[in-house]
């Protein structure tokens, strides 16, 4: 069985992100464990060959490193992968399921007819085919399925493999591929930069993080009372944030920060994947959710299934008091 | 859904969208995405197009599953055959199933009262305060 699998090298802000290597490392086992195949890097971007260098889980880097071409282009790479894929350079994709290439997948399997595995959070070889694991529900289900003939689109849900594995230094060769003409539909214009002056979360050792089950903004006062007893700052999950009632700055998850703090205390926060991708490694992760079956108990160290309205003021009493015996 | 409706309709797509201005007096849309750590991107898509929206000023609610069940009683389906307009490659299930937990956090059980002083000495334990 042959494995011929095309990476597409997720890339942002000018650093290649741990997707890349989730996805090299396990693109490499999969060759090794087929017997047969190649691991392919795609990479475009401005100024980017310079990291062929980190890829060398690759046999082989096909760069694009033109003068005015971005990642952030997304008509440019669905025209270069569906070229890749008729071409028969490939016929096994992997994408980082990150918001940069969010929809790419869709796109080239409706172009292609090549079958796309969405969440996917598992690749093996079984029996001689490719097994794939996808999420359903936000991870509550999984549900495994064949990949016919070796070929498809795979959008892996990161966080899923190691990135270690696919942290290979080396030379791989390296071709240097045109740009192809494009007809542009979303023409990128510019990066805008997260709002200045709000503290940077990803900084800070203690993070007392709200989600919906604050349920109002009047109750956010608590938190950041609790959070002040411990040293520490308010965060928050998406909808507090869509809400307005923190600003997009204090937001942990996919499109928000990533933090790893000593202590990230989720209150009232579900876990859903999107979430869990900006803290899961947190040093210690105590959950408070009235929900017993809140996915968040699943990656949490301590939880407590108490409404966080009635255990947010004796906290920061016990808190208090055991800094004052300390003094 | 949005990407395959826009390949379909063969419209240019743009996902994870989080704001929509209309420009060069309505032939063209001034997208923001979203991407990761705060940051987002402005994009110009001629119309029409497929947007993908990510959050809304309001943001809808979801239906209640009562709703749903008591539509579903009432509503008529009519089933109508359409070609389908694309190839499409099915894939072979194997199995699904509930995935096994990796780690499970230690619950702690009691009063919010007993909660809160064994969560202050966790935390003395751990050096945090
Ligand atoms: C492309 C994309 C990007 C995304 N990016 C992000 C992101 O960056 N960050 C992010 O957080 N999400 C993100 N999301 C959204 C994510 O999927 C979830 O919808 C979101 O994380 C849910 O937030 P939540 O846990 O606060 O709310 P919910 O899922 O509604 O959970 C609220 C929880 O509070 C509990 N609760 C309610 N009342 C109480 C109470 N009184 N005491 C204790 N517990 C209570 C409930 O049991 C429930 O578990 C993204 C989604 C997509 C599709």
């Amino acid at each position: 069985m042959n494995a011929n699998i095309l990476v597409l090298v997720d890339h942002f802000n000018g650093a290649l992100r741990e997707i890349t290597f989730e996805m090299l490392g396990v693109a490499r086992n999969l060759v090794d464990t087929a017997g047969g195949g190649s691991v392919q890097a795609l990479l475009v971007g401005e100024g980017t060959a310079g990291w062929v260098s980190q890829l060398g889980a690759a046999d082989t880097v096909l760069l694009l490193d033109e003068a005015g071409q971005e990642l952030l282009s997304p008509d440019l790479t669905l025209t270069l992968l569906e070229r890749f894929i008729e071409q028969k350079t490939a016929s096994l994709l992997m994408l980082g399921g990150t918001n940069l290439t969010f929809g790419l997948g869709a796109r080239l399997a409706m172009r292609t007819g090549l079958p796309l595995v969405n969440f996917c959070r598992g690749v093996q070889v079984v029996n001689g085919a490719i097994v794939c694991t996808s999420a359903l529900f936000g991870g509550k289900m999984l549900i495994d399925v064949c990949l016919p003939g070796e070929c498809g689109i795979l959008n892996i849900a990161p966080g899923s493999f190691s990135p270690e594995a696919g942290k290979v230094g080396g030379t791989p060769a390296v071709r240097e591929i045109p740009k192809p003409a494009v007809e542009e539909g979303a023409v990128f214009r510019r990066l805008i930069a997260p709002a200045a002056g709000d503290l940077d979360i990803t900084k800070c050792e203690v993070l007392v993080s709200v989600g919906r089950g604050i349920q109002d903004k009047e109750n956010l006062p608590l938190a950041q009372a609790l959070a002040e007893a411990l040293g520490g700052a308010v965060s928050a999950s998406r909808p507090v944030v869509d809400q307005g009632w923190l600003p997009l700055t204090r937001q942990v998850g996919k499109s928000g920060m990533t933090v790893a703090p000593k202590l990230y205390l989720a209150l009232g926060i579900s876990g859903a994947p999107e979430h869990q991708e900006g803290m899961k490694d947190s040093e210690l992760i105590i959950a408070i959710n009235t929900d017993p079956k809140a996915p968040i108990f699943d990656i949490a160290h301590y939880g407590a299934t108490v409404d966080l309205l009635d255990l947010m003021e004796p906290l920061k009493a016990a808190v208090e008091k055991r800094r004052a015996v300390a003094k | 859904m949005a990407p395959s409706l826009a390949e379909a309709l063969r419209l240019p797509y743009l996902g994870v969208v989080s704001g929509v201005s209309v420009s060069e007096g309505g032939r063209k849309v001034v997208v923001v995405k979203e991407f990761s750590g705060g940051f987002r991107g402005e994009y110009e898509l001629p119309v029409p197009a497929v947007l993908g929206v990510q959050a809304a000023e309001k943001p809808p609610r979801y239906v209640p599953v009562a709703k749903v069940r008591s539509a579903a009683r009432t509503g008529k389906i009519e089933i109508a055959e359409v070609p389908v307009p694309f190839k499409l490659t099915v894939l072979e299930v194997g199995r699904m199933y509930k995935p096994k937990l990796a780690g499970r956090a230690e619950m702690l059980e009691g009063s919010v009262q007993d909660i809160a002083e064994r969560l202050a000495d966790l935390l003395v334990e751990r050096g945090i305060i």
